[in-house]
């Protein structure tokens, strides 16, 4: 694989590669440096990248496994210190309801990063990344069963954890979906 | 699409059973505003989490910068690609030179005359005869030891299968990446 064809075939999947490192590291700057390491990576790698099943649960994997070293090598990532990059909300004239958007975005941060370390990474591939089952069960390593388990187990600890933030003014409609589920 | 078909996707979605067209479908529902009052609980959930979809955590260039860092990686890879200034003039100098010493070298012998010295050409023959028979003795002599040397070309040729391993390794490499993964999990 020359530089060309690299470029068209990893470069496209880059994107995607770092959303899934910020959503893991919260932050911009080192989430692009991840990639850039990730990406150098998979450049050396470029001879053998195509006897590669699939590419983009490999870049995943690489991109996941460098996150977690970092994540293991710092200080606890703060929550409270997010910023949300080139974030382009269409409220942005109304900077109360832009603070209350973020507060609520918080909450799911908070409600995705309490969450056991598996649902955690398996919510993040799926919901927000929007990977295929069988790219995350190669990923994660799981089979498929066990990943659509712990993916439920994950979105119902965040509904209910949601609810919980939110009970306040919802007491009511908490009960109705007691009865639906 | 109607409540009932919402309820139905809730229950796969929570069940881990919806695939991503379903998902879709579902963020689009709750975000449209419309919302059944009885669902309204699962909004928050689904509005954020699109929410976390479309953030863009990296400027416009982020892709062009990357490509950048290929192509500096591309020209280390192939330094003999792109001489420099410098280098190209020594490389010219050098021909120059070595034209200028042939052609007087070959200039000299063309113009110089040589003179025999023997008088008689059959004396002068067989004086040929043995020195060059000396040498070829000689030579031979010298050859003959040189002969082992084509088994160290024939151990040679069975190395490079040794790329073959290479190839095998640069897999394994990934394979360990593999591996690392599943260590951390652990």
């Amino acid at each position: 694989m020359d530089a060309a064809e690299f470029k068209m075939t990893i470069l496209p999947m880059s994107r995607k590669l770092l959303h899934y490192a910020f959503q893991m590291l919260h932050d911009t700057a080192e989430a692009e440096d991840t990639i850039q390491e990730v990406v150098l990576k998979l450049w050396n790698l470029r001879h053998s990248l195509k006897s590669i099943k699939n590419p983009e649960a490999f870049a995943m994997t690489i991109t996941r496994n460098w996150c977690l070293d970092r994540l293991k090598a710092k200080k606890p990532v703060y929550i409270a210190t997010y910023h949300f990059g080139y974030d382009r909300q269409s409220d942005e004239y109304d900077p109360h309801r832009r603070v209350e958007h973020n507060d609520k975005l918080n909450i799911l941060h908070r409600v995705i990063d309490s969450l056991p370390e598996q649902q955690k990474q398996v919510v993040q591939l799926r919901d927000i990344e929007g990977l295929e089952y069988e790219q995350i069960a190669e990923i994660m390593d799981m089979n498929l069963n066990a990943l659509r388990v712990t993916l439920s187990r994950a979105r119902n600890k965040i509904r209910d954890e949601l609810i919980k933030f939110d009970a306040y003014g919802y007491q009511t409609n908490r009960n109705t979906a007691g009865k639906i589920l | 699409m109607d409540t009932k078909q919402i309820e139905i996707l809730l229950e796969k979605y929570f069940n881990g059973q919806t695939t991503l067209q379903e998902e879709r479908e579902l963020g689009d529902y709750f975000l449209a505003g419309s919302v059944d009052p009885d669902l309204l609980p699962f909004r928050e959930q689904f509005v954020l989490i699109r929410a976390l979809q479309e953030q863009e955590p990296a400027g416009p260039d982020f892709e062009d910068r990357l490509a950048g860092l290929i192509d500096a990686q591309d020209e280390k890879i192939l330094p003999g690609r792109r001489f420099s200034f410098g280098f190209r003039w020594v490389v010219a100098a050098t021909i120059a030179i070595l034209l200028g010493v042939g052609s007087y070298l070959a200039l000299e012998k063309q113009s110089g005359h040589q003179r025999d010295t023997y008088s008689d050409t059959n004396l002068a023959y067989a004086e040929v005869q043995k020195t060059l028979r000396y040498v070829s003795y000689k030579m031979n002599r010298g050859i003959k030891p040189l002969s082992t040397v084509s088994k160290i070309n024939a151990g040679a040729e069975s190395l490079k299968k040794l790329e073959k391993l290479d190839t095998g390794m640069e897999m394994l490499n990934m394979v360990s990446i593999i591996n690392n993964s599943s260590n951390l999990k652990k």
